[in-house]
């Protein structure tokens, strides 16, 4: 061989090997597998029906009157409480009520039974019932799917003093009913 | 001799020496022997059983779930690295993933209320599980898991038990209700070191 081929075919072989350290050949056996899963979640509906409990008229002291309205879960999880908001305005026919208040003069009482043995869930007068947040179901929970009757009894209490301050007047009541989820469990 | 001769001999003896040294004449007893041989090389097979880990529907904040499943060796050669990627797709509300956390056990957990802190290997967020490198997550899940019950060797099996929880967070996660989300695990084994054989 010519001295001059020898000295390319070592500059070639030089160049070969350069390359491959610089470029890098990775050679590994790996292998992968495959594994998944679905996690859904679960709907919290609540409904309330009628919407308007109740449209009194011409009430005076003394008078009670219950009414009932059905609460029914559409949801697919259970509803362990129902916390209720209680929102009222007073309409002063004659502007005439001045501090008192007509909601002082209201007791409202929830219960699930209309069995008067059955002790309510609850039992406050409408103004103290405001500022609270108490859960109408108490030790029920309302299942997914079902539904159930709660009954309501107003009472415009007759303290036996003169209440004529609240003679042609109207109360307007909302109430917000919030339905939560029962505790985490282990599925 | 005459001069021009002797020189001209000298000269053709050179050129006759750096042929030689160039071009090589070479003179040799020679024999060859053959020797040959073969490699096989081993296989290196990873499979999960079941690979369908979960499939759990009606949660709410505060569910939690233990499943295990298993990582078969069905190759010849030992595994003793697996990284680990994560992927998935959210049916409603993207942040799914952020509200539900995934715990890698050592052991199958029995207790009725989620905790057991000693037996968690590494602890974490689907989402946070998704955006890690895989070989990051080798090292918080795996090096520990294999540390503790030896890695996994050619024909052998390992349990993996994991825990997930919907975590129930206090506020509102109404937003998160009807919500689906599809994970998609992707383990990848690879080969030891190498060595002498």
């Amino acid at each position: 061989m010519g001295f001059k081929n020898r000295l390319g075919l070592g500059m070639s072989t030089a160049a070969l090997g350069l390359f491959l350290i610089s470029s890098g050949t990775f050679a590994f056996f790996n292998d992968t597998s495959d594994a998944g899963g679905t996690f859904t979640s679960g709907t919290l509906n609540l409904s309330a029906n009628p919407g308007t409990v109740l449209d009194l008229d011409n009430i005076k002291p003394g008078d009670t009157f219950t009414r009932s309205y059905t609460l029914k879960n559409d949801g697919s999880l259970n509803i362990a409480d129902i916390l209720m908001t209680t929102d009222y305005t007073v309409l002063d026919a004659k502007d005439d009520n001045s501090a008192e208040d007509f909601g002082d003069h209201i007791e409202v009482t929830f219960s699930w039974n209309n069995e008067d043995e059955d002790s309510p869930v609850h039992k406050k007068k409408l103004s103290e019932a405001a500022s609270m947040e108490p859960d109408i179901l108490g030790e029920h929970t309302l299942e997914a799917g079902k539904q159930d009757e709660v009954y309501v009894t107003f009472e415009f209490i007759d303290n036996g003093k003169d209440q004529n301050i609240f003679q042609g007047d109207t109360m307007e009541i909302q109430w917000t009913f919030e339905g939560m989820q029962e505790d985490g469990e282990k599925k | 001799m005459g001069l021009k001769k002797k020189l001209g001999l000298g000269v053709s003896t050179a050129a006759l020496g750096l042929s030689l040294i160039g071009g090589g004449t070479f003179a040799y007893f020679s024999d060859t022997a053959e020797a040959d041989g073969t490699f096989s090389t081993g296989t290196l097979d990873l499979s999960a059983d079941p690979t369908t880990v979960i499939d759990v529907e009606n949660l709410k904040p505060g569910d939690w779930m233990n499943r295990s499943f298993e990582l078969i060796n069905g190759g010849t050669l030992d595994i003793s690295e697996v990284l680990l990627s994560t992927d998935y797709s959210v049916d409603g509300n993207d942040e799914f993933g952020e509200h539900i956390m995934v715990k890698f056990l050592y052991n199958d957990d029995k207790t009725i209320v989620p905790i057991g802190d000693n037996n968690i290997i590494y602890n974490t967020t689907l989402e946070e599980l998704k955006n890690m490198e895989p070989d990051a997550v080798e090292n918080k899940i795996f090096v520990p898991y294999f540390e503790e019950r030896g890695g996994l060797e050619a024909g052998d099996s390992d349990e993996l038990h994991v825990q997930f929880e919907f975590v129930d967070n206090d506020e509102d996660q109404n937003e998160f209700q009807d919500t689906s989300l599809n994970l998609e695990w992707t383990f990848e084994a690879r080969q030891g070191e190498g060595e002498e054989k």
